[in-house]
Order: C-alpha cells, then structure tokens, then sequence
C-alpha cells in the first residue's frame, strides 16, 4: 500500500483484482446479456458460457420496447426515488442524532436506551408486519407515502452504526469547540457530520436498496396504482404463466439502474476519505 | 479512552437535555413502529388468533408454547438457524473484508471494480435466488459442468439434505458482503496513513501492518459488522423461500420462514406470534452475551 | 453553515409535527389532518407534492362519480395490475359502470402480488382484521375454503338461475362450493395436459392418444421408456416444483385412482393423504426417476429446447411455445389404469361478496359478480391471457378450443376436471403434499415420507 509498487505487482493486483470482480460481476452480466435474447436464446444458453453473451436479435431493444410498454416502469421508478430521498435524508438526520448522542453526549438513561436499540435491532420485520400495518391503519396512513415513509425512519441498526463509528473519532476534536462555548448542535454538524461522510454514504446506498426492492409492505400500505412503487409495477412481469423471462431481464436492466447510478456518484466519498488523510498512490 | 473520562464527570443539565432532544426523535419512531407492534406480537401470542377469523380470537393461555416444545420442524429450523449463523458470519465477514482491503486503493479504474464487487448487492434477493437455481441445477448447472472440467462431482447441491444449507450459505455470503464491504470501507477510511508510513519504516510486514494496524483501527466497526451479520442471518427467509421451500427433508427451514408460513400463510398467527416470541428472546440473549463478551474485551484492552 | 443548520432544525421539527399529526389522527381526524397540512405548509416540499397529488386524486375520483341520486356504490379488488388479465378487469369494471350507469357505480382496486400471491393476499388478510374489505374482491380458487370457513365471504348461488350455474364448468362450481354453498365463480379456467414432441413421438413410433381416451400410467411409462434417450429425457414433470404446482398437477393421478388427499369432511388426511392412492402415486414417480425416464430436477424449459419428448404442463404454456423450434402436440391427463375414470386439473381465481358487503348493496354486488365472469367477460380474456373460459357458452363463442391441439382442454373441463379439496386447512394440506413429494425425490421411502406429511398435518392442524 505505501511502497512504490513494481510493474509486476501492479499487474498481478489487477489480475486479482478481475478474477474477483468476474465472480461477483456475472448475475449482472447475465441479467444484462439475457435482456436482450428472447426466451429460447436465454433458456439455450444457460448451461454454457454463452449464457454471458448478448445474443442480438433483428431489434436488439425488443425486450425493453416491450415491458416499458407494458409497464408504468418511469413512473413508478419516480415515485420510488421520491418517497426514498425524503425518508433517507429524514433517516440520515434522526439516525445519525441519536448515534451521536449515544456515543459523545452524557445524559441520563443512556444504557437503558442503548440496551433497547440493541433489543428492538434483531426483532424479524416479518412478524412486526401486521401489527405495523394496524398502527399505519389507524393513523390514517395508508394508501400515502407517509405510511411508506415513517416506519422506515427510525433504524436501530443505523442508530447503532454512527454511534460506533461516532465513538471512533478523537477527543480532541471537539474539545476546541466546546471551549469556545459551541452547542452540540454546532459540534454535531460542524465538527462530526463531515468526518462520517463515508458512514453518511454507506447508511444512503444501504437504505437506497433496501427500500427499493421492498415489495410487500408497499403493496400493503399503497392500494391506489397511480402511486405504485417499482417492486409493484415490475411483480406483474412474474404473475403471468408462462413467465417471459426476456421481458423480467429487460425490466430488471432498467431499475436496476439508478441503484447503480447512486452508487457511482456516493462512491468518490470513500476515496475522499483517503485523500483527506493525505494519502498518495 | 474518551467514554471513560467522560464518565468521571457528571452530565450538566443543559448536555442532557441536548442528549434526549437528539434521541427523542428516533426514539418515539422506534416506539411506534418497532416497539409496539412487538408488544402486540407478544400479546398475539397467548391467543388463538386466526388473522381469518379476528372475531374468534380468545385467551388460551400457554397453549401455543406448550405446542412449540412437540414442534419437531421448529425445532429442525433453530438447529438450521444456527448453522446457517455459524457458517455465515465469519464467511461473510471474512470476505467483506477481504474485498474492502481489495479495493481500498486509488488506482485507475478503481470505481469498476467497487461497483463489481457490489454490484450483486444491488440485485433483489429474488432475482439472485432465481439465477443461483440455474446454476446450482444438478443437470446442466453452470457449477456442475465447471467442477466437472476438473474431475469433481457432480453434486446434487440443493437436492441433497446434506449439502443445501451449505449451498445457501454460499450464496448468501456472496451476495450479502457488499454492504460490509462498504462498511469496512468506510472504516478503514479512518485509519490515518501515517501509521502504516511509520510500520513500514519499522520494516513491518504486510500482514504485521494488517494485525496490529488495520483490526485494531476496524475495532469499532467491526463489532457492530459481526452484529449485523447475526441479526440478519437469524432472519434468512428469502433464499430457501425462493430455492428450496425450506427442504429437502426440513433440511433449509428456518425459524423466520416457519413464522412466516405459520403466520401468513396458514393464517395461524397466534402460532406464529409465539414462535416469534421465542425466537425474539432466543436471539436477545445471544445479542446480550455477545455484548457482554466484546465488551469484556473492550475492558482488557484499556 | 448556520443556515444548513437552521433548516435541517426545521425538517426534524417538521418530521415530529407529521408525526403528531398523524398520531392525533386516532382522536380526532379532522384535527390530525389539519396539523399534518401545517407541517406541510412550513415548507416540506415533497410532503406538498404528495398531498397535492392526494387532492388531484380526490378531486378526480369524485369526477367519476355519477352525480346521479340512488346509485349503488360498490367497491372491487383484483390481484392483477399492468398485465393483459389486469387491463381486462380494468375495462369491464368500465363497462359495467356504463351499462349499470343510472343504478351502479364499481371503483375498482389493483393490487400488485408476486409469484405466490404474497402482497396481495397480505392485503386482504389486513383488511379482514382492520376493517376495510371491499364489497367483491377476487380469490384464488384454493383459498375459496379458509375465506368461506372464517366467514369473510357470502353465499351467492341465490343470485345465479340454476340455468346459468349450468352454463359453468362443473369443476368451476365445485372449486366455489364450500359445504353446499356456493361461495365464488370465476372467468376463466386452466386444465393440465401431457404435451407432445411429434417428431420424437414419430421417431420412436408411438401414437398419440386421443382426448376421449388417454393412456393408463403403464402406457405413459412405456411410451416414456421408449422415448428416453442420451440426448433427452422420456417426460418433464415439473418435479422440482416445491409450491401448489405439485398438487395441482399431481391430484389427478390420485383423484383418477377414485380417491384424494383429504375425506370429504375436508378434514381428515389420515389414510388419505397415505392412503393406497397416493403411495402408488409417489411410487410411480420414484420409479420414473430411478428408471432415469424423468428428471427430479429437469432444467428449466427442456421440453422447449428438445431436452425431454412430454410435458406435464398447464393450459398457460401455449403462449410460451411459440417462441421455440419444435413441432408439439397435447394429450390428455393420463388416468391411473384401465379400470379408473380419467380425472385432470382445473381452477383459477374467482370473485366473491365479502362480508362487509353491506345487505342493501348485495344485489348490485351480485350483479357486479355477474357482469364479470359473464360469457363475453370470458371470452374477452381468453383474448388475454390465453386461458379457457369457465363457461361453456364461452367455448362456443371463441371456437379456440373446438380444434388441436385445445380441443382437449375444453374435453377435459367439459368430462374429466376435479376440483382440487375445498378445505379450511387446504394451504396446509398442500404443503405437506409437496414437501413429502419432495422428501422422495431426495431419496425417503414414500411410505415414510406420506406418514411423516400426516402427522405434520395433523400436528400443524390440532387434530392429534
């Protein structure tokens, strides 16, 4: 890492460096490749290498023209990102307050609700799901975001993240501050916010596909198909028998997009970090 | 450390108002939508609730849990919980890991290879499970006719009682990493560069640098990436759902999958709510003696 | 800085009044709601946006409605969305507000559900025990005994004139009927097949049987002999199914034996579910695997791609064969042996009046029941989704199915189709039943695997 590499060792890391990346690359690939052949070209394939290869037909976008006619897949793609942006950026700021808090900040009662964080952590959504759904019910949230947003709010395995990674930063940081009379507000933002950018960006993508790729609880809390979410609107290309797998491809290509998207443009706060500590090549 | 001395002094008033204030707002989120749901499981649980049947619903005491002490498939699904648990976390950790010390560099074309590294992550679970079942076919799966090539197999993989925990295990691990590949990421973005400067000055090797720089740095992160790892590892549901329907032979159910069947699929969710119950304190205690254990490590260690 | 600071303040602050908005709901919701539009006004952008869009919505849907005095409103839930099935229910909930215009107005609801019906039925589930079920809402044929047994939907037979019950598949009669009661009917059908390479069949010298008269099991075993060579397996049978499918494909076999899974109680499974019946059964199809005829588990799609001679499969898969290279034909369902009567497969989702249907809007619900599995509502989805009609009169108009390869399933659903149990622990009962196939096929003795799926019935159903 601190040594200057030689030309052989640059090229053996990126060997490595591929022979990885094409293990965890080829469902992706796969996905993309098969989107593009219809469903005796996917199923004849599967059993060989080719099965990695984009086979292109006369109109090699048949499969996209298709299920992007069939689907509402833009729509429901807008409103997903939507309602995700404003429960994440409310998500980031309740969570990262009270990770904060639990890791820097003295005040009464503070084992017992770190205890509770952990305790409330490992129930299953699965068996939470019905009575959320009465309590989303009797709030009069259902058939609105709102019903999508609250719950996903507040997450003790987030909580629990900043607060480890808040416990990490010196002392020292913040002693400047507080002589200075800065509130914890102010230290919080200014001080601690911008040195857990990397967290920030990881608690964002973690939310981001996590929340994108809920199917049942949308389903549940959205009964009008004028604000159905992504999961919704792609689940009919898997009701139907026989399942077109080239349509499923094709639409999985497209909303699996902007996950990607989101990563590439969060990713270059990791590389900051390493920059700001002064590293070099 | 800074807890410690933090602790000598006692919280002025105007520090502990700012505390609450700045847990209040997750708090009162949690006790809506976690905390109270939970008590309404617990409550469930002494019922013979049909989620059919609302109206019917009477007291029955312990009945459900009597009932799980003669439940031989719930007791299979702790036992496959378990393992499932056991091998995957240090798997999953250990690769997590592994490919964020990878591609913690700044090299041309970095980017690529993070977004690889991620990119089953990103996937829906289901989608991954479906393609995992082609390759894991016995017939003409990619990883029958790979192995083949060097003279091993074939296997029978999901098809065979022994083996399909493992299978999913595999899988699992493979496809869960990338999210503690970002979290290890951003960690070892903590740890200043000059430390490894000045190790390898000492003439320090690689892997001496990795032991007393990069985990000790990770401490922090670490722990609450095992955590994490636990915690949704005892909640496999997806993979055998989507794979195996929980066979063969029982050998794939788990204890989220049994409550969920039991619960939605059979509508018995008073059943159900019990077996949740169980497994809530089940997994609590081991979360409690998890915490105990690294934080007796904690202590030594100051 | 600061001001980053103030208005991140501001945004939580706004988060709690959503929330206090929200949560008073319970009290009093015109409060709640005036709270909850404050918070808003304070500047949470999207917040607005969603409301505003709620609003539009509102003002739209009231549009809709009929400003006409004495109109019944109904309300209907479907589980289909954006697919060809989902558009037609959206259509013919439009061609019923026309035709009933000055009597009945139907809003309808589709809501999305993945492979297994997940989402869907949860809603549904939801709403039986918070309240909120509409009037008609669609069912799945095997769900028709939970929903009849908690008492969630109503009889409707008293709507039908026995002449139209008539005009049903019997089957489709049988699928709704829970404890003499005719509880739901559908618009549409499915009927199982044994699918046919012609060339291969040719290859080998086999002949094909005929819709009237389809083979034994010992002829299908032959024929599956013969046909099974280095390059392709004799039949496909979908035996890596762990879901219904199993069931559903699987019952007939037993049904055709002149027994079932289940007594006619709907109740008991011992000496049923292992009985006589169902241990040949599972022999059979052990048999079919040791022999190397079938495959336990058949790669996806090989009847398709030339990699096995039949098929086990539904009336669905036409529409996915066009796509491939081969020169197929369909038999009948195989009966047990000479002696036993020919049984195949059937069923479909259906519509049912829910509890909550109020007793002054029962008629108008009836007649929304009606309206959607009429025969030109069938008929209209066999333009679809390809299935056959659940009515004969339907048959008649589209004329699909009077020529091959079809013809058999509307044979089929006209003489041989058994419902599958009408019962209150059906989800039950068809688990254990692909669970001990299943156990089988990964090597337990049948009789073991049929004993251990009763005793798990009767653990999981109290009945010990």
């Amino acid at each position: 890492m601190v040594k200057k590499q030689t030309k052989g060792q640059k090229i053996r890391a990126y060997l490595i460096l591929t022979v990885v990346a094409l293990l965890f690359m080829f469902p992706l690939v796969w996905m993309i490749a098969s989107s593009f052949k219809n469903d005796a070209q996917i199923f004849g394939d599967i059993s060989s290498i080719r099965a990695f290869w984009p086979t292109f037909n006369k109109e090699p976008f048949f499969n996209y023209k298709s299920v992007v006619a069939k689907l509402p897949l833009l729509s429901s793609m807008l409103h997903s990102i939507l309602y995700i942006f404003v429960t994440i950026t409310l998500s980031l700021i309740i969570n990262s307050m009270a990770g904060y808090a639990l890791a820097r900040i003295r005040f009464p009662k503070k084992k017992l609700i770190m205890t509770a964080i952990l305790a409330v952590m490992i129930i299953p959504t699965q068996t939470v799901m019905l009575p959320q759904f009465s309590i989303i019910y009797k709030l009069h949230c259902t058939n609105s975001y709102l019903g999508l947003i609250l719950p996903a709010l507040a997450n003790p395995m987030y909580i629990y993240l900043f607060r480890q990674q808040f416990l990490g930063i010196p002392e020292s940081i913040e002693e400047a501050a507080k002589l200075d009379g800065a509130g914890q507000l102010r230290i919080f933002f200014q001080l601690f916010v911008p040195l857990a950018k990397p967290i920030y960006a990881t608690v964002t993508i973690l939310q981001f596909v996590l929340m994108w790729n809920d199917f049942v609880w949308p389903v549940m809390v959205i009964s009008d198909t004028k604000k159905q979410t992504v999961q919704m609107a792609l689940s009919s290309l898997f009701n139907i028998k026989p399942v077109n797998y080239g349509d499923v491809m094709a639409g999985l290509t497209i909303v699996t997009i902007p996950v990607l998207v989101l990563f590439l443009t969060l990713q270059k706060y990791y590389v900051a970090g390493i920059a700001s500590t002064g590293a070099k090549d | 450390m800074g807890a410690k001395k933090k602790g000598q002094k006692k919280a002025s008033l105007k520090e502990s108002q700012a505390g609450l204030a700045f847990v209040a707002p997750a708090m009162i989120l949690l006790f809506i939508f976690l905390f109270i749901p939970f008590l309404m499981t617990l409550g469930y649980s002494f019922t013979n609730y049909n989620i059919l049947k609302p109206d019917a619903t009477e007291f029955v005491g312990l009945k459900n849990f009597v009932k799980l002490t003669k439940d031989t498939v719930f007791h299979k699904s702790i036992l496959n919980t378990f393992l499932f648990v056991i091998m995957v976390v240090p798997l999953q950790m250990g690769m997590g890991l592994g490919l964020a010390m990878l591609i913690n560099r700044k090299t041309k074309g970095i980017t690529a290879y993070r977004m690889a590294f991620f990119a089953p992550t990103v996937l829906s679970l289901v989608v991954v499970s479906i393609l995992w079942s082609f390759i894991y076919n016995p017939n003409n799966g990619l990883l029958n006719s790979l192995l083949g090539s060097v003279g091993i197999g074939p296997f029978k993989f999901l098809n065979d009682p022994h083996t399909a925990m493992f299978c999913i295990v595999v899988l699992s691990a493979w496809q869960g990493c990338g999210f503690q590949m970002m979290v290890f990421l951003s960690g070892l973005q903590d740890i200043p560069e000059h430390l490894y400067e000045a190790a390898a000055l000492d003439g320090a090797t690689r892997f001496q640098q990795f032991l007393h720089i990069t985990i000790p740095g990770l401490k922090n992160i670490t722990t609450f990436i095992a955590l994490s790892i636990v915690v949704s590892a005892f909640q496999l549901i997806v993979q055998p759902m989507m794979m195996t329907g929980g066979g063969p032979q029982n050998s794939t159910m788990t204890i989220v999958y049994m409550i969920y069947q039991t619960g939605f699929k059979y509508n018995q969710t008073g059943y159900g709510s019990a077996m949740a119950l169980v497994f809530t304190v089940m997994v609590l205690l081991i979360t409690i003696l998890q915490n105990r254990l690294t934080s007796a490590v904690d202590e030594e260690e100051r | 800085m600061k001001k980053k600071i103030i208005s991140i303040m501001l945004a939580t602050v706004m988060t709690a009044g959503l929330l206090a908005g929200c949560g008073e709901g319970n009290a009093d919701q015109a409060e709640a709601q005036g709270n909850a539009d404050q918070a808003e006004a304070q500047g949470n952008v999207t917040a607005e946006e969603q409301d505003a869009e709620a609003v539009a919505q509102d003002a739209e849907e009231e549009n809709t409605e009929p400003s006409a005095e004495g109109v019944v409103e109904l309300d209907l839930w479907v589980h289909e969305t954006e697919s060809a099935e989902g558009q037609l229910y959206k259509k013919l909930a439009e061609d019923f507000n026309n035709e009933y215009a000055d009597k009945y107005h139907v809003t309808i609801t589709q809501i999305a559900r993945s492979g297994d019906a997940g989402g869907y039925d949860d809603k549904v589930n939801s709403a039986i025990s918070n309240g909120g079920l509409p009037d008609v809402f669609t069912i799945d044929g095997v769900r028709v005994g939970e929903f009849a047994d908690a008492g969630a939907i109503v009889p409707i037979g008293d709507y039908f004139t026995q002449e139209d019950l008539a005009d049903f598949n019997p089957s489709i009669i049988q699928q709704g009927t829970y404890q003499d009661q005719l509880y739901t009917v559908g618009c549409f059908d499915s009927s199982v097949g044994i699918f046919y390479n012609k060339d291969m069949f040719e290859e080998a010298g086999i002949t094909p049987a005929t819709k009237e008269d389809p083979w034994t099991i010992e002829e299908l075993t032959q024929a599956a002999e013969k046909l099974t060579t280095g390059d392709h397996y004799g039949i496909t049978m979908a035996l890596d199914a762990k879901d219904e499918t199993v069931i559903y494909f699987f019952l007939p076999l037993i049904q055709s034996q002149n027994s079932n899974v289940i007594a006619s109680d709907g109740l008991t499974a011992e000496g049923y579910l292992n009985g006589q019946a169902s241990l040949n059964l599972m022999t059979w199809i052990k048999d079919m695997v040791d022999e190397g005829y079938a495959s336990a588990t058949p790669e996806a799609n090989s009847f398709e791609l030339g990699k096995a001679a039949m098929a086990v499969n539904g009336s669905w898969a036409p529409a996915g064969l066009a796509d491939y290279d081969i020169n197929w034909g369909i038999m009948p369902m195989a009966k047990w042996d000479e002696n036993s009567t020919p049984a195949s497969a059937c069923g479909s989702w259906t519509f049912g009046m829910s509890k909550d249907c109020p007793e002054e809007e029962k008629e108008a619900a009836a007649e929304l029941i009606k309206f959607m599995t009429s025969t030109d509502a069938d008929a209209q989805m066999y333009a679809a989704n390809s299935m056959p009609p659940a009515r004969q009169s339907a048959f008649d108009q589209t004329g699909a199915f009077d020529s091959e390869p079809l013809d058999v399933f509307k044979y089929q659903l006209a003489n041989t189709s058994k419902a599958r149990p009408v019962s209150v622990n059906y989800a039950i009962l068809s688990n254990q039943f692909a669970t001990a196939m299943q156990n089988v096929l990964t090597g337990m003795d049948p009789k073991e695997a049929l004993d251990e799926a009763v005793s798990q019935y009767n653990f999981q159903t109290d009945m010990e």
